[in-house]
């Protein structure tokens, strides 16, 4: 815009810092106003479907963090359930309850005769429909505290001393499971601790049709005194 | 109705229908039991059911069995010892056709709901795991150790070799456990030879 104040030969008007603030307001009000337009047209373009998923995503991620899932892993290990004699647990893989435990020193009963025999007297379900092998629950599901997860113990039917291999669906049976130890470890008197953990199913249902339980996540422990086992 | 609310709605019922179906298709996944599961890639190695009746023959591409007598008992005498329980003892005349040179009964197992039962190990001297040659049929039993409270409604039995052959075949006897009695004792003798089939 033209200055008039040279047409009528007047001293220019200096304009004062009000109207300075009053013109610098437009540009600013310009510029917020075409975002805006540029806002809303996005927003729009995007259109209804887009923006609901973006919704949904938003829901689902204030959600997971309402309900913890954004808190800090918690790394540390759990503290174990303590149980007795006679006490039940159950995951979903077996029931067991353990009732007492023997040690025997004996040479004839041990392969090695620097080692001696921790014999666990239990009662243990099955719940996978497939049978259960010993490999999948022992030094895994049931681990003796100090005795090495990849030997596996004996198991024996109370009832008829028959060896077992199996656990079938559902069928409750009294074993006597019996692990070896190094001489010194163990005496009758001590503590025999037998650590069950919580696996879960992995089953493979496109590429194949096979199942295995892994995942063992220690969540309880037995404690029995051991006794001492009977000639 | 304008032709723009009709798109709409057939864009919303497409919608609807996506996620019904993947709702359905997540329910019958999870809800379908393991053993029942038949579209998995290892489906196309199935061994094909060739089904049996009791006193008669059946013949599959390598064994060739004829079931006697299907029995419950609450006690199985082995003549040494009696051993409680409730039992299902298939009695049965096996025999190889003499497609492989070593035919044996590897695979055994009832079938009782989702649950697979393999045969006992409480006993020696049963048929499972046994070998057959063409033309020295032997005959035993089979034994499963059940749970009491599932010894009714339906079973099946599945015989046959080596169940890790692909599109090979399966012996599988349909057994209607509400006719069996699972009170009495049966005697189970040890697999003997037995004469051939004429």
């Amino acid at each position: 815009m033209e200055d008039d104040s040279r047409h009528h030969g007047r001293a220019p008007v200096r304009e004062r810092p009000e109207a300075v603030a009053g013109t610098a307001e437009t540009p600013v009000r310009a510029f917020a106003a075409a975002l805006l337009r540029r806002v809303v047209g996005f927003v729009r373009e995007l259109g209804v479907a887009v923006w609901s998923v973006l919704g949904g995503v938003v829901l689902v991620i204030v959600v997971i963090a309402l309900l913890g899932g954004f808190a800090p892993a918690q790394r540390a290990a759990a503290e174990l359930e303590p149980l007795g004699p006679g006490d039940e647990y159950a995951n979903d893989q077996l029931t067991v309850s353990l009732s007492e435990a023997a040690v025997a020193d004996d040479p004839r009963v041990v392969l090695d005769e620097a080692d001696v025999l921790v014999t666990v007297r239990m009662r243990i379900r099955s719940h996978d429909a497939r049978p259960l092998s010993l490999t999948d629950v022992f030094g895994k599901t049931l681990t003796l505290e100090g005795a090495d997860p990849d030997e596996l113990p004996r198991m024996r039917r109370v009832d008829d001393g028959s060896s077992m291999f199996e656990l079938q669906h559902e069928l409750a049976v009294d074993v006597d499971v019996s692990w070896e130890l190094p001489r010194g470890t163990i005496a009758p008197g001590d503590a025999v601790r037998v650590i069950v953990s919580d696996p879960f199913l992995r089953q493979m249902r496109v590429l194949g049709d096979s199942s295995y339980w892994t995942g063992h996540t220690p969540h309880a422990v037995f404690v029995l005194t051991a006794h001492e086992a009977a000639a | 109705m304008s032709s723009r609310t009709r798109s709409r709605g057939t864009r919303w019922a497409a919608w609807a229908g996506g996620v019904l179906l993947t709702a359905a298709a997540f329910a019958t996944w999870h809800l379908t039991p393991v053993s029942t599961l038949s579209y998995s890639v290892a489906a196309v190695r199935y061994p094909f059911d060739v089904h049996m009746a009791v006193g008669e023959p059946a013949r599959g591409r390598t064994v060739i069995a004829e079931v006697e007598q299907v029995a419950g008992a609450g006690e199985v005498d082995t003549g040494d010892e009696v051993l409680g329980g409730t039992w299902v003892v298939v009695d049965l005349v096996l025999d190889a056709t003499g497609a492989d040179p070593r035919t044996s009964l590897d695979l055994a197992e009832l079938v009782i709901g989702a649950a697979t039962y393999t045969p006992t190990e409480r006993l020696a001297g049963t048929l499972d795991g046994s070998t057959v040659a063409a033309g020295l049929p032997r005959r035993g039993s089979i034994v499963f150790e059940i749970p009491a409270d599932t010894a009714h409604g339906s079973a099946r039995l599945r015989i046959g070799d080596d169940p890790l052959v692909r599109l090979g075949d399966r012996l599988v006897l349909d057994i209607d456990l509400d006719e069996l009695d699972f009170d009495g004792t049966v005697v189970v003798e040890p697999a003997a030879y037995a004469e051939a089939a004429g």
